[in-house]
């Protein structure tokens, strides 16, 4: 049924890849932003196109008009005759057929989606290659799983080598970044199970139990429409249970089906985590000296605002390349630091075999980062022994899930943490023999790890793993609430970008310049429902996405 | 110092200064308003609260609108004449509820030139026939317009007939060399082809919806010259030639005239006045024709300062007209009584006036009425020019609206060649 056309004038021309279109008079046509429309011309041009914008108009040309009209400005008047409401849809497209950059020849009439159109989009990604991303409304009845129709992404550009990594933006406590998160592991795990991939997922949980009960999947998707209905009942929005059952059962069809699947969930926590005794057989993790890096070290003693100096980078170095592999502990490092022997005649002092001469000031400098750190790294650092029980790549499980527990440490414990997994999982992923050929590591709090602004050794790390991770195939999912407060080349380097709902002043920053005029949207995106940015698609979609079921466990 | 000299002096005659404006005399929106005065009786006076709160009345809202451009040229013994294509639309739209629809809509592709006349300048004419179906005084101009088709009317002739029964000549071959006349005449014929078709339109309304009202853009007066032409029944609306038919015709038709030019030579301050009800002086007037009005003694014309609140909101209107509007009311929308069908039109102007000055009349009631339902078009204000939103009421702006969106372009016509 065609509900409008495609508007050719001169204050709104239309674009190859932009125009606007207006909507037949009619309150019960349901088309808003976000929707999915068909622009199609006489002769067989087809423009499957995402509505981006609206606006409602009359022929009033301005406020005056509309004061004057209503009895001078008495709102009791009621005219006999309404001014007809014109309504206008910005309209994106997202494929052309034929494919051409030129714009619309002619005032090509408008109508809904169907599943046929929307396929289409799918066209452009080889069966081989499609990983379920979301959900395009193009039905009104939202359920029936018919009315959602799945968008993918490219692997190739997904997960590399192509290009890779996602950045996910919204804001805390709406349960949308790790929500979206978890889903898109769900389809990326499916997907490599179906092409005889060797994937595992490392997700860290920085919040509450945001991911400490992964495992919690009702037995059957009887069940689990169960979990649904009372979930939505829970929260108070019963429409939505409908909204989830069929986004699920589309997504089943899709092959993404974790109760199906059964993926495997491993969890890592350290000790005395508070959570410890509800997690499912958790593997306590720690690290000693002989665990750790030089990039370790680095991350975990100096940040953005602490900067070593570099007498202190070169002492510190020194001292690595002098005592790693020699069953050094941290204690034995901070004794060892004390141990100084001044130089005659000199400001000069030298250390226990550690070769070279140091300012006399620049050990006790190091010493005290390093007592600072320790204090404030009991959970996870072995002081007096040599090794801990660290994070190990071979601990790695074949599309699994592997959660590390990271909520309750302090900052520069997280910051050991998070820089020794992703150096394991980058080191393991260069060996030959390997049980892994692919990673995907989901870390919130993004920000904290690679802030915009001055560098810091934990943020060069990040820097270079997004830089090397297509060729790795280390995927990085990373989130945050402020994509703003992440680094320019950590953010940019990520070819898919999803935003969630996020303030206004947030999404008024150039970074996200890219969402054109759905930047307006950001702020009344609802719960499951997000902007996405794929480089394989011309423009952004808002998609939808199901809640994870284990969140919805009664 | 002479400006000084200046100001002192009005200032001592206690004049006001004018509202700022910034447009020149010669460019005056509102400068067309009012040009005429003419012998007129008050037949009643009527006050109608700003807000009657009454229900809508008129149904439908017709309108019709044109768009004439010189698509060609032929050369004449050294003569350049233009030939014009006319895009006719006329069309109603109908209420529902508080939405306005398209009901229907009538257009036509007329080409218009003196064909006789060149015809007779050069012999060789006669061999080229222009194509379509000729609108002349021959009549069923309408049923051609509705049947389609490239049109065609030539502007040597009238289309009305003179009193030897035949049309008259508009151009003689040597007038053809007087291009600006040439092309005043095609824009004439396309006025008044639009004129038929209005009529047309409102007959074949009238046929479905007998009882339904009709608001029609502009004076009721003109179309009435032109019943003959468009199709024969109605050659009865011509002077009033068959009462019956023209009773029929009029009786639920109000005219909207948004550029009153013919006014009473007194009484009107009435209209003007600011008192809490609106004050509508009705008259009836002679036959009085001017360029783009015209009155006439079978239709009463009530006075109306329109949007009287606006007044001084609109710096470049500054006349005390300026807000204006007068709407025909024919007789029979008045004396709306079977037995008058075959004399309304002998009523004398005291029987009116008697009548329309007794408060329990059925007619002072209808006119009443009527009234209301007229002043409640006031709202809401159309988009439009300064005077026209003092004037024009917004259902006959959004059918004009539709219509205009329906013309073709210049170019488009243009292209024809």
């Amino acid at each position: 049924m065609t509900i409008g056309r495609v508007l050719i004038t001169q204050s709104e021309p239309a674009k190859p890849y932009e125009f606007w279109c207006w909507l037949q008079s009619d309150p019960a046509l349901q088309v808003e932003v976000g929707t999915v429309l068909v622009a199609e011309g006489d002769n067989g041009e087809k423009a499957l196109v995402l509505v981006e914008d609206m606006q409602s108009t009359s022929a009033a040309s301005d406020h005056l008009l509309e004061f004057y009209g209503s009895g001078y400005g008495n709102p009791n008047i009621n005219p006999p005759t309404q001014p007809a409401l014109i309504r206008l849809a910005k309209l994106r497209v997202l494929y052309r057929e034929p494919s051409t950059a030129s714009p619309p020849t002619g005032r090509w009439q408008v109508r809904f989606a169907q599943a046929a159109d929307v396929t289409l989009l799918a066209q452009r990604i080889p069966p081989r290659y499609r990983i379920l991303v979301g959900f395009l409304p193009v039905g009104s009845d939202q359920a029936d799983p018919a009315s959602w129709l799945p968008v993918f992404a490219h692997a190739q550009f997904l997960l590399g080598p192509e290009g890779a990594h996602v950045n996910i933006t919204g804001a805390t406590g709406l349960a949308t970044k790790s929500s979206y998160a978890l889903f898109l592991s769900y389809a990326v795990l499916a997907w490599s199970a179906a092409v005889g991939e060797q994937t595992a997922v490392v997700l860290f949980n920085v919040k509450r139990r945001d991911f400490l009960s992964l495992h919690e999947l009702p037995q059957d998707w009887n069940t689990a429409s169960q979990w649904i209905q009372q979930w939505a009942q829970r929260i108070g929005e019963p429409a939505l249970a409908d909204r989830v059952q069929a986004m699920w059962t589309q997504a089943i069809a899709q092959g993404v089906d974790p109760i199906a699947l059964q993926f495997p969930v491993r969890y890592f926590t350290y000790q005395g985590d508070p959570d410890m005794s509800s997690i499912l057989n958790p593997q306590i993790y720690s690290y000693g000296f002989e665990d750790l890096q030089r990039g370790d070290f680095e991350a975990a003693l100096f940040t953005a605002t602490y900067q070593p100096t570099e007498p202190q980078v070169i002492l510190l170095t020194a001292y690595l390349d002098a005592k790693l592999g020699q069953g050094t502990s941290f204690q034995t490092m901070e004794q060892d630091l004390q141990k100084v022997t001044p130089q005659k005649g000199t400001n000069e002092v030298t250390l226990f075999e550690v070769p070279g001469t140091w300012m006399a000031g620049v050990p006790p400098a190091l010493r005290r980062r390093l007592v600072g750190f320790l204090s404030h790294a009991s959970h996870v650092v072995e002081k007096n022994n040599p090794n801990g029980r660290p994070f190990k790549f071979s601990a790695l499980q074949a599309n699994g899930l592997h959660v590390i527990q990271l909520y309750r440490l302090t900052e520069a414990e997280k910051r050991l943490v998070v820089n020794a997994v992703i150096r394991e999982l980058s080191q393991g992923l260069e060996q030959p023999n390997r049980q892994i050929n692919r990673v995907l590591v989901i870390a919130d709090e993004l920000n904290k790890y690679a802030p915009s602004g001055a560098m810091s050794p934990m943020k060069e790390q990040i820097i270079d793993i997004v830089a090397r991770g297509r060729d790795l195939q280390l995927t990085l999912i990373g989130a945050q609430q402020f994509a703003s407060q992440v680094d320019d080349q950590v953010y940019g380097n990520s070819e898919t970008k999803v935003v969630g709902y996020s303030d206004i002043s947030e999404v008024s920053n150039p970074i996200y310049k890219y969402l054109g005029d759905l930047r307006d949207q950001v702020p009344n995106l609802k719960k499951g429902q997000l902007i996405l940015k794929h480089p394989v698609y011309p423009s952004p979609l808002i998609i939808w996405f199901p809640t994870p079921l284990h969140e919805m466990k009664p | 110092m002479i400006t000084d000299f200046l100001r002192n002096y009005l200032v001592e005659t206690g004049a006001h200064p004018l509202p700022p404006s910034d447009i020149p005399e010669e460019r005056a929106p509102d400068l067309p308003t009012a040009t005429s005065s003419s012998a007129a009786r008050e037949v009643a006076s009527v006050e109608i609260d700003p807000s009657p709160g009454t229900s809508p009345l008129f149904r439908f809202f017709v309108d019709g609108v044109q768009r004439t451009v010189p698509v060609a040229e032929v050369t004449v013994n050294n003569v350049r004449v233009p030939i014009h294509l006319s895009h006719l639309i006329v069309g109603a739209m109908e209420r529902v509820g508080a939405e306005l629809r398209p009901f229907i809509a009538r257009e036509a592709f007329v080409l218009i030139f003196p064909y006789q006349a060149l015809q007779v300048a050069d012999g060789a004419w006669s061999a080229h026939r222009p194509p379509g179906r000729e609108l002349s005084s021959s009549g069923r101009i309408y049923e051609a317009v509705k049947i389609g088709n490239l049109l065609f009317s030539d502007t040597s002739i009238t289309l009305r007939l003179g009193s030897d029964g035949r049309p008259g000549v508009l151009f003689q071959p040597g007038d053809l060399i007087r291009t600006g006349e040439v092309r005043r005449k095609a824009l004439d014929r396309a006025k008044e082809l639009l004129r038929i078709m209005e009529v047309g339109l409102i007959w074949e309304l009238r046929q479905q919806c007998p009882n339904d009202w009709i608001l029609l853009d502009g004076p009721v007066a003109p179309p009435l010259k032109y019943g003959r032409l468009v199709e024969p029944t109605l050659q009865g609306l011509e002077e009033i030639a068959r009462p019956d038919i023209a009773f029929d015709f009029l009786r639920r038709v109000i005219g909207a005239v948004k550029r009153v030019q013919i006014i009473p030579q007194d009484g009107l301050e009435v209209a003007l006045s600011s008192s809490p009800f609106l004050r509508l002086p009705v008259y009836r007037f002679g036959e009085v024709v001017e360029e783009d009005d015209a009155v006439a003694k079978e239709i009463l014309s009530a006075f109306l300062w329109l949007r009287r609140e606006l007044a001084g909101e609109i710096s470049a209107l500054w006349s005390t007209v300026s807000g204006l509007a007068r709407f025909d009311i024919p007789i029979p929308a008045v004396f709306d009584v079977p037995n008058m069908r075959n004399n309304w039109n002998t009523l004398g102007d005291n029987t009116i006036e008697t009548s329309l000055a007794n408060p329990s009349s059925t007619e002072r009631q209808r006119l009443e009425k009527l009234l209301q339902a007229i002043v409640i078009e006031r709202w809401p204000v159309p988009t439009a020019t300064a005077t026209r939103m003092l004037t024009e009421l917004f259902p006959i702006a959004e059918t004009e609206l539709w219509l205009t969106a329906q013309l073709r372009s210049v170019y488009e016509m243009r292209s024809v060649l």
